[in-house]
This record gives structure tokens, C-alpha cells and sequence, in this order.
């Protein structure tokens, strides 16, 4: 389990508890957390699960070609903190991890 | 109410108007037994889920798989033992789904920054076959000269197939997928089509070209996973899901729009709103809607039933899309909605690959065609016309268009 925090452009704050082995994505869809589209499900295609990483206690995966790719194209302009929230796998060591959600997804 | 299969019609259940679904959708949505074991033309039986919930649920759960030569897969039409075996990533589970499918999605036509570059060369597509329609004058079929011949081009650009094979592989297409034809019929069309698309990958293995099919060849020999056969399969693969149902949703999101002018009028005063009226389409007319099944790789709990493994699943979209429970008054379409959470490119892993493509070749036909031909009416009333009805795609064969 690890806490995770999403904020909303507005300045809203959710704060839930991630199961590890799910995905920061999913945690925000099972949770019917505004603003996190995930149209493909997580399978890292659509690029509707963007978010922008504030506070990570440890580094985060690398970001691949695919990733790259799609994140290069989303609806939010990319910043060098923006991930797919699909691509970011939780563990227990995440715990504190703090997103910003952009202002729109599709 | 109660389960008892007899009570409804063989599966597929036929749609009276083309802009409507079928009347059994919302009776097995709305009765006390949403999922339902129903009787198949083809003598099986299988589950069909109607709630959006339920099928996103399952869409979703890596139990319910797409293994299309799975023995027990819910089959609604028969059909020849190459669409089981060389059907592509479409038909398979993860990991194997994932890696094919990421090939091609890497191979650049698929994200939405490449069909942002595509945008111009769409647009000069779109342009065109209404110039050829002008020129031609009423009345024009719109299904010929415009629904199918914008996506089909499009879609041979991509692939790098030359123009002059365009009527050949669709003719091949809509016998695989039009619905009337026989079994034999369609094995032979795949067979065609399969030596066609053969020569098509060697021509392009000796002398590669800056098209997809040579982008996702060099892709595959870079990582020593080429195989020419799987290629000719995800060349097919491309190919069908690239045109036919484009094709439908543009002549009868046309037919749609024609049918509410007050709606159509405010599309033409405003076309920011075309995104929009986009999406209601997608979600009104779902011409895909029967293209999900799942086979049951476990026993799985479905709303109210226990689907056994080895059991089927069909999973109507076009229900989801008119669940009361999701989209407020469901049978009214209104463009304005705003709503793009329907579920007409299905949803989870196997969620449309080319759904930007379509996006985008609908907004552009559909702000273009009613800005060059703002009279644009039916020269048929829909109920006149021939449907491909009860096959994987629906869709409409001719659409005379008069101005």
C-alpha cells in the first residue's frame, strides 16, 4: 500500500491508499478521481492518463519509446515532469507520491 | 422475467432502423437478467451482456480473452478457420498482444501526433471526392463516391497500397464483412485477399518504401521477430478495420445529421461543435457494436451470473451506449451532449488502434461536406435503402444524395 496524492488543476486534493501492484492510473479510476480519462485501460496507447509527477520519493521508471511517443502528443502540454500514470507501477517504496492532473485529457 | 433462452431470437438480433439498435437490447438491458444466455445462428450458445458497467467490466478482466482459435469462441456467423488462426493481435491475449500491438502503434500512423501530420493530406482526400461528386452532380451515391472512399484511401496511403488496388480489396472486404455472404464466399475472399497482400510484403520487403507496412518490416528485422505471414495477417488486419467501419459512420452519420436539421443547421452556423456531434455519433450509431466477444479463460462473476470458463461472452456495444444508467436520455441524439465516455471503439487492451484516424477523417468529412454542399438532403428515404445488418460491422451498401 502506498499513499498517493492527486491534485486537481483547481487545487482540490485527493489522498488514497494504493494497493501495490496496481498502477497510479488505476488507483485513480477505482477511486473516481476527476480528470484521469485511461481510454485503453493502461495499456500505455491513448494517452489519456497524463499527469505531472510533483513529488516522487524514489525515481520512477524510465519512460520508454512508446511513452515518449505518446506523451510528445498529449492534450496538456508535456513538461519534464509528465508521465503516463499507466507506465507508473505502485510499490511499496512510492508511498507519498504526489501528481498534478493537466486541465484536460482527450 | 426469467433466463429461459427460448424467449428471445437466434443472436445477432437485427436493427429495424439503422439509426436505432435493436428492440432485444434494451428488453435484456432493462429486465431483471441483463446477462443472458442466448441461442447463436451458428447452434451455440453464449452469454450477451447489455449493461455498460458489466461489459466494461469485462472488456477490462484479463480472465475474459479474445483468443479467437479458442475452440469455444463465441462464433454468431460461421466463418472460415483462417479468421481463427491468421487473425492478428485482435484475436490474441497479452504478452503476445501487447509486443505486436506496440510494433504497430511504434510504426508511426496510430498516436494522435502522427494523425495530427496526416491532418492536411485528410483534408485534401476529403476535398477531393467532393470535388469528383460536384462534377458528377446529383443524385450521387455518398457510400461510393465519399464513405468508403475516404477512409479506403486514407487508409492505402498509410499502408503504402497503390490506388489502382483500392476496388479489388474492398470488393474482398465487404463480402468478409457485409453480411449475406456465404461461408464459402468468404473463405474465398481471404484467400484472394491473402495472395494479394502476400506479393504486396514481398514487393515491400526487396523494396521498401515510407509507408507502414516497410516502417513495421524493418521494425520486426531490427528485433529478429520478422515473419511474413504474421505480417500479411497484421497488413489484413489494418486494412479491414481501417475502412469499413469508417465507412458506415460516415454515410449514416450523414443520414443522422440529414434527420435532424435543427441539430444540423447549428453544426453548420458553429463547426466547433463538429468534435462534439463526433463523438454523439459514435456513441448513437456504434456501427462496431458487434465486434466484441470474449471467451471466459476462467470462472468469471458477471453482475448476477457465474460465467463458467470455457463460456462465451458477446458484449453489445451499442447497448452500452444507450445505457439510461450512463447517458441521460439515451435514445435522443444531441449533439451538444458532450459525452465521450461510449464505448464505440470498445474499451481496455484491445481499444481501437486507429480511433484517432477515425476521429479525425469524421470531423474533417463532416465540417466539409455540409460547408460545400449546404443543400445536401437524401434522394432516398433511409427506410428504402439496403443495410449490412447482423455481420461484425453494420453499415449501409448505397446512399443516393441529392443537392
Amino acid at each position: 500500500m502506498a499513499t498517493v496524492t492527486y491534485r486537481q488543476p483547481d487545487g482540490t486534493v485527493t489522498v488514497l491508499d494504493v494497493p501495490a501492484g496496481s498502477t497510479v492510473m488505476r488507483g485513480a479510476l477505482t477511486n473516481g478521481v476527476e480528470g484521469i480519462e485511461g481510454e485503453c485501460g493502461g495499456d500505455g496507447i491513448c494517452a489519456t492518463c497524463h499527469v505531472y509527477v510533483d513529488h516522487s520519493p524514489v525515481p520512477l521508471p524510465e519512460i520508454d519509446e512508446n511513452e515518449g511517443e505518446l506523451l510528445d502528443c498529449t492534450s496538456s502540454p508535456r513538461k519534464p515532469n509528465s508521465r503516463l500514470s499507466c507506465q507508473l507501477p505502485v510499490t511499496e517504496e512510492l508511498d507519498s507520491l504526489v501528481v498534478t492532473l493537466p486541465a484536460t485529457q482527450v | 422475467m426469467t433466463t429461459n433462452a427460448t424467449e428471445l431470437p437466434v443472436f445477432p438480433w437485427h436493427r429495424g432502423c439503422p439509426m436505432a439498435p435493436p428492440d432485444q437490447y434494451a428488453e435484456v438491458r432493462e429486465s431483471d437478467a441483463p446477462v443472458r444466455k442466448v441461442p447463436l445462428a451458428t447452434g451455440r450458445t453464449a452469454w450477451v451482456v447489455t449493461r455498460y458497467d458489466l461489459i466494461k467490466q469485462v472488456l477490462a478482466d484479463p480472465r475474459s480473452s479474445s483468443a479467437r482459435a479458442h475452440e469455444g469462441f463465441p462464433y454468431y456467423i460461421e466463418i472460415p478457420e483462417q479468421f481463427k488462426t491468421d487473425c492478428s493481435f485482435i484475436g490474441w491475449d497479452p504478452p503476445e498482444h501487447t509486443v505486436h500491438r506496440r510494433m504497430a502503434a511504434l510504426s508511426g500512423a496510430f498516436t494522435k501526433k502522427r494523425v495530427l501530420d496526416m491532418r492536411p493530406r485528410m483534408q485534401e482526400i476529403v476535398d477531393e471526392c467532393i470535388d469528383t461528386m460536384l462534377e458528377l452532380g446529383p443524385p450521387v451515391d455518398l457510400v461510393g463516391e465519399l464513405a468508403l472512399k475516404v477512409p479506403l484511401t486514407i487508409m492505402c496511403g498509410i499502408l503504402g497500397i497503390p490506388n489502382k488496388d483500392q476496388a479489388f480489396l474492398h470488393s474482398c472486404t465487404e463480402i468478409l464483412f457485409g453480411g449475406g455472404s456465404s461461408a464459402t464466399q468468404r473463405a474465398e475472399a481471404i484467400e484472394r485477399v491473402g495472395r494479394y497482400l502476400e506479393e504486396l510484403v514481398i514487393s515491400k520487403e526487396n523494396d521498401p518504401g515510407e509507408d507502414l507496412i516497410s516502417r513495421m518490416i524493418k521494425k520486426y528485422r531490427d528485433q529478429d521477430m520478422y515473419d511474413r505471414r504474421e505480417m500479411c495477417n497484421l497488413t489484413r488486419l489494418l486494412m479491414n478495420g481501417g475502412h469499413e467501419t469508417s465507412t458506415a459512420m460516415i454515410a449514416i452519420g450523414v443520414m443522422t445529421l440529414l434527420e435532424h436539421p435543427e441539430q444540423l443547421e447549428r453544426l453548420k452556423a458553429n463547426p466547433q461543435l463538429v468534435p462534439g456531434a463526433v463523438e454523439e455519433l459514435l456513441r448513437y450509431l456504434s456501427p462496431g457494436d458487434l465486434a466484441t466477444s470474449r471467451i471466459a479463460m476462467e470462472d468469471m462473476q458477471v453482475g448476477d451470473v457465474l460465467v463458467r470458463k470455457g463460456e462465451g461472452l458477446i458484449l453489445v456495444g451499442m447497448s452500452a451506449n444507450r445505457d439510461p444508467r450512463v447517458f441521460e436520455d439515451p435514445d435522443t441524439f444531441d449533439l451538444e451532449r458532450g459525452d465521450r465516455n461510449h464505448l464505440a471503439f470498445g474499451h481496455g487492451l484491445h481499444h481501437c488502434i486507429g480511433s484517432d484516424i477515425a476521429r479525425t477523417e469524421l470531423e474533417i468529412v463532416m465540417t466539409t461536406l455540409f460547408r460545400r454542399i449546404p443543400d445536401l438532403r437524401l434522394a432516398k428515404h433511409w427506410s428504402e435503402l439496403r443495410y449490412k445488418d447482423g455481420n461484425v460491422m453494420y453499415g449501409v451498401y448505397e446512399m443516393p444524395v441529392t443537392w
